[in-house]
């Protein structure tokens, strides 16, 4: 190899560019094919887009307010009322799935629910995303010290039983002031994001080791991009492959974890509905009728279904050597 | 090998430092708990003063971080805001039940888990491995307490074989410890099967087939081996699975042990009695995690090389 | 009223509040009326299963405050005095006969019948009884119920005492300055520090149950487990596996002879949807009916046959601010009481309870006022008043705070009772959630207590003077800054009046008098139903019972085990 100072010249240079841009596209352009090619993927992702129009447009979609059972008139709503296709003895027609023990509309609150959800699905993820990647990027490029300290600090963590802290995190917390804001949601994304991030840190760290010696990345830093350029423009998108699919599949178990909290009656405050906390409220009246919980429990899992499909789907088109 | 045993025990102690720093600074956060100057629960004078005792209330906060750190090395974890018993002693009553419940179902999981899931990667794409893997996805996506709520409802209430009340007979322990060990048994599944394929797309088993092994020995002698030893490493986070699952179903099914011990001190408040469950769960898992990476540095000849 | 006790009262309120929140489903207080008398063969190993709801914090009488804890006590304990199940009044229990008052009401002497032994053997004296009463005074206990003995010479001062402080010779010369002597093996005498007619129903209580020496010096902390658990009453507990279930049995040195029932169990079953599972699964004999289970019980013929009604001791109120604009006009206050239907809430919101369509004390208790009609819901007559007070059309009737423990169900009941009053009287309240430890805070002070607030009181003792005195009188614990001397005056004079039929008299006037002032309106009074297995006999309930059958416990008997 010459060792002239600049060994490239203007055109090489721009091709080894052109090659860098390239390799990135032609990925993601074959994973969305074979996306797109998943049926179950596509279902899944058909459904969450469902639910996530669901959670956008819940105040013009629900019937009711959610959390009021006394109308304007001053009428009581009928207190577990049947849904349509439950004991026609108490089924009553304004409320087509039922009610619950204190007479909110079940419909109403499983719409609202649904946001409920999918903000507790998507925001903490972002956050661990967000968290998670920057630190993995830094302490796998930058190595030494840096990485060391990062290294032994999410190992203790990771060490920590995560839904278990959760659980404290929230009832220590949900009396505080800190578990008021935004009506306890603050506290919730904040535990499950505290908890989690480490996994995604982890795993970015691994592959930015391991993407760090390819070729393209010695290129890069032997034509003088500087060291963020290449970890943004270089490592993050290549090494996002088991990222997206970890997303994929952090989704639901934020959904689920807040499903759990408010059945253990540590979740979002109430009144708020949430198909977590109208489970708990239904357990109440299982014996007498299984719609107040059957009906959220429904609903989540055929969310993490769609999660589920979808991250798998995901995790086949982004490394096709993965396929199981 | 040694090294790696030493400096994985090492990292023991700043992991159950930092869960007593935590469990610390959230017990003092926690509104309502000893340590509130404005309790919105006047606690009697005698409670006022053993409180004191324990925890120097009054002191410096470093001073009672000390103090703490020291009733934990002596196993005292304080006294119940609300019973009149201490913590070490309820936990030492209840922790047998739970115990029990735990292990069955974990034994359950693995026993059910490894053959079905390498069953299924050896017969991949045929009915058993469909089957399998659709039981193993509503495993993990049907919340285990709709399950719990299912199977108490069918079982309990409408056919009438199993009891409500009590614990110690088989019949009372069946439905509990089959609705817990789901959870992992699905993800076991998962996880093995997906070991299995792994394993056998290794060059070396091409290579032990071309040389002429019969199939039967191949598997058994060289993929099992080292298809079994990734799933070694995810039985400690099944672990910490099967304990929060433990409150779910000890909730539900009435089971006398620490989860549902647990979950009643979170509604009532009874921060000492929290803090010490929290506690020896920590350790617990913190104790599997270090027993399940030992084993997996003892089994991968990669690791024991280095 | 002094105010140590005023917050003890005030802290058992909350724990009542707590208590009957949390279950419904529990142990339900029962009623005056017989339940299930007598027919069938009674099994002489009869065993019955019960449910105690949740593992008990204390089972020591002279700590306990809450229902399921006195559950226990009372079956292994028995105090010198009893209650009728019909009357509700004091009658001799281990005491031989009534007490002997002196003239002047403040010293009650009690003599002990003979043959009364623990269930050891050993035989119960006046000392036990000295030291289980001295033991509820002591501070060092911190029992939740000892300012019910606050009426007892010495007690209140000693159980103050300030622990941290107080030197051993302190303490010690506190005891002995309680007015509670031992004349003898078979005498005991109490010095009270003001005439209280009604000590005889207080002799009835756990705080004054007799404890033996020996059991508290050979357990120490742990003597409330069985081996050391010795009562007097007609149980005693043989095993208590935490968190799982306690088994009683028959302690043949009981007084009255062995009680019929062998054995008792209570498991411990938190969930009352699995209650009523396992009362289903015949695996629990009794059960209290939740408002959600009655759907499936009045479908189901079998179980519709198992129902009765039970009353309850507990009565829950709309709270007024008495001294803040509107509220400081009694007129409005009783408007307010009067526009809102009371039947309708119970039929369309509580579901289960009986609608306070009385006074302040709720039927089967002393001192219950049927025919007190004063608060009854009449729109008509609650817009008049409303027209003649001072703040007719006035902006102080717009935007009225209402101020309740947030929670899902208070929540529809504020809801329910907002629209009563808009269409009723064309006022606008406006709901105020607050955190439920917050809200416990705010309605103890009168410098905090909201415009309008819900509350519930349930009785300590079935006496008038514990709900019309101890509440109402402007020293008590009710916090609506609402004073009225000759309330006062009457509710003290009563308190103090020893011919009975004259207390009742003074007392039913001042509850109509405390009806017409509406410092509170009346909500309605706690009541559930009970579900009980065909083969369970003897039941005797009263609205008091913290345990089955509580005044008859040696009564139940079961015909067969299904």
């Amino acid at each position: 190899m010459t060792t002239a100072e600049r060994p490239f010249s203007g055109q090489a240079r721009a091709a080894a560019l052109n090659v860098l841009a390239r390799k990135q596209r032609s990925l993601a352009r074959d994973a969305l094919e074979r996306l797109l090619r998943n049926k179950a993927a596509i279902l899944g992702l058909g459904i969450i887009a469902l639910f996530m129009l669901i959670a956008i447009f819940a105040p013009f979609i629900a019937p009711y307010d959610p959390v009021v059972q006394i109308d304007a008139t001053g009428k009581a709503n009928p207190s577990m009322g049947e849904p349509w296709f439950g004991d026609p003895k108490y089924v009553d027609p304004a409320h087509p799935l039922g009610t619950d023990r204190i007479g909110r509309d079940t419909l109403s609150r499983l719409i609202w629910g649904a946001r409920v959800s999918m903000v507790v699905g998507f925001v903490p993820v972002a956050l661990i995303f967000a968290i998670g990647v920057s630190v993995g990027l830094l302490a796998g490029f930058y190595g030494g010290k840096l990485d060391q300290i990062l290294m032994r600090v999410t190992d203790v963590i990771y060490a920590f039983p995560d839904l278990l802290f959760i659980i404290i995190i929230m009832a220590t917390l949900r009396n505080h002031w800190l578990g008021d804001l935004l009506g306890g949601l603050v506290l919730i994304f904040g535990a499950i994001a505290v908890v989690n991030w480490v996994g995604m840190a982890r795993l970015v760290r691994g592959q930015v080791l391991s993407l760090k010696e390819k070729e393209y990345v010695e290129a890069a830093r032997a034509i003088g991009v500087s060291g963020p350029r290449i970890m943004l423009r270089h490592l993050l998108p290549n090494a996002l492959s088991p990222v997206i699919v970890a997303v994929a599949f952090g989704i639901p178990s934020a959904i689920l974890a807040e499903a759990t909290l408010s059945f253990l009656g540590v979740g979002i405050k109430p009144p708020t509905a949430t198909w977590g906390s109208m489970m708990f409220e239904g357990y109440g009246v299982f014996a007498t009728t299984p719609w107040p919980v059957l009906l959220p429990a429904v609903c989540i899992s055929i969310v993490m279904l769609s999660f589920t499909f979808v991250g798998d789907g995901l995790r086949d088109a982004l490394d096709p050597r993965m396929r199981t | 090998m040694l090294t790696y045993v030493v400096r994985r025990l090492l990292l023991l102690i700043p992991t159950l430092f930092f869960v007593a720093v935590v469990t610390f600074a959230l017990a003092h956060a926690a509104p309502g708990s000893p340590f509130d100057k404005n309790p919105d629960r006047p606690l009697p004078a005698a409670t006022i003063e053993r409180l004191e005792r324990l925890y120097g209330v009054d002191r410096p906060l470093h001073e009672q971080f000390l103090l703490y750190l020291g009733n934990l090395a002596r196993f005292d974890l304080g006294s119940s805001l609300v019973r009149d018993r201490s913590v070490a002693e309820i936990i030492g009553s209840q922790l047998p039940v739970s115990a029990q419940l735990g292990i069955q179902a974990l034994l359950l999981a693995l026993a059910v888990a490894l053959p079905l899931g390498v069953i299924s990667a050896l017969r991949q794409n045929t009915a058993v491995d469909h089957a399998s893997m659709v039981l193993a996805t509503v495993g993990t996506t049907i919340p285990s307490f709709v399950i719990a709520i299912l199977a108490i409802y069918v079982f309990a209430v409408h056919l009438r074989l199993i009891p409500i009340v009590g614990w110690g007979t088989p019949k009372h322990m069946i439905l509990p410890t089959v609705v817990l060990s789901l959870g992992a048994m699905a993800f076991l599944t998962r996880m093995t099967r997906a070991s299995m394929l792994e394993a056998i797309r290794q060059d070396y088993v091409r290579t032990a087939r071309a040389k002429g092994l019969p199939e039967q020995v191949v598997i058994v002698g060289h993929v099992l081996k080292n298809a079994l030893i990734p799933v070694a490493t995810v039985v400690g986070p099944a672990t910490a699975g099967l304990i929060t699952g433990s409150f779910i179903v000890e909730s539900i099914f009435n089971v006398p042990g620490i989860g549902r011990e647990f979950v009643l001190s979170i509604t009532r408040r009874d921060y000492p009695l929290i803090m010490g469950v929290y506690l020896l769960y920590a350790f617990l898992i913190a104790l599997a995690n270090l027993a399940v990476d030992i084993v997996y540095a003892a089994l991968d000849p990669r690791i024991k090389a280095a | 009223m002094p105010l140590a006790r005023a917050r003890r009262a005030l802290a058992l309120l909350i724990a009542a509040l707590l208590v009957l929140a949390a279950c419904q489903q529990g142990q339900p207080p029962t009623t005056g009326p017989v339940t299930q008398t007598g027919g069938g063969e009674p099994d002489p190993d009869g065993e019955l299963v019960t449910n105690l709801g949740s593992e008990p914090d204390t089972i020591d009488p002279h700590k306990a405050s809450f229902v399921h804890e006195i559950a226990v006590i009372m079956s292994v304990f028995e105090g010198l005095m009893s209650l009728d199940p019909q009357t509700l009044k004091p009658v001799p229990a281990v005491a031989a006969k009534d007490p002997e008052i002196s003239a002047d009401q403040k010293t009650w002497k009690f003599t002990l019948r003979d043959g009364v032994k623990f269930s050891d053997g050993t035989p119960v004296t006046a000392r036990d009884y000295q030291r289980g009463f001295l033991r509820t005074c002591d501070p060092r206990t911190a029992g939740d119920y000892a300012f019910v003995l606050y009426v007892v010479v010495g007690c209140e001062a000693w159980n103050n005492m300030d622990l941290r402080t107080a030197t051993t010779a302190q303490i010690e010369a506190g005891r002995d300055a309680v007015g509670i002597r031992v004349l003898d093996d078979k005498t005991i005498e109490f010095q009270l520090a003001e005439p209280a007619a009604y000590f005889g129903s207080i002799a009835y209580m756990w705080v004054g149950m007799p404890v033996k020496q020996e059991s508290l010096d050979k357990g120490g902390e742990r003597w409330t487990e069985p081996e050391t658990y010795i009562g007097n009453g007609p149980f005693k507990l043989v095993e208590w596996k935490h968190n799982e279930r306690m088994v009683f049995e028959r302690n043949d040195s009981y007084w009255r002879g062995a009680p019929k029932v062998k054995r008792w169990t209570r498991v411990m079953i938190q969930e009352g949807a699995t209650a009523f599972a396992a009362y289903r699964n015949n695996e629990i004999d009794v059960l209290g009916a939740a408002a959600e289970d009655l759907r499936t019980i009045e479908a189901d013929p079998e179980l519709k046959s198992q129902l009765s009604d039970v009353e309850g001791s507990c009565t829950f109120y709309i709270g007024f601010n008495a001294k803040r604009a509107p509220f400081d006009d009694p007129n409005v206050r009783l408007a307010f009481a009067r526009s809102f239907d009371r039947d309708g809430y119970i039929s369309d919101i509580q579901k289960m309870g009986t609608s306070a369509n009385g006074g302040f004390i709720p039927p089967g208790l002393p001192g219950y006022d049927k025919d007190d009609a004063v608060q009854r819901y009449d729109p008509a007559a609650a817009k008049d008043l409303l027209a003649k007070s001072k703040y007719a059309g006035a902006p102080e009737l717009q935007n009225v705070k209402f101020t309740y423990a947030s929670n899902a169900r208070t929540k529809t009941r504020v809801e329910w009772l907002q629209q009563q009053w808009k269409n009723n009287l064309g006022v606008t309240v406006v709901a105020d959630p607050v955190d439920a430890t917050a809200y416990t805070q705010l309605v103890k002070r009168q410098e905090t207590t909201p415009l309008m607030f819900i509350l519930g009181w349930c009785a300590d003792f079935p006496d008038q003077q514990n709900w019309l005195t101890t509440v109402f009188h402007s020293s008590g614990i009710s916090k609506t800054g609402w004073k009225n001397e000759k309330y006062d005056a009457l509710v003290k004079q009563a308190d103090q009046e020893p011919a009975k039929d004259r207390r009742d008299a003074m007392y039913l006037e001042a509850s109509r008098m405390l009806s017409a002032e509406a410092p509170a309106a009346w909500l309605y009074y706690v009541s559930g139903k009970l579900l009980i297995k065909p083969w369970v006999k003897g039941v005797t309930t009263t609205a008091l019972d913290s345990v089955l059958g509580q005044f008859r416990m040696w009564e139940i008997y079961v015909t067969k085990k299904g």
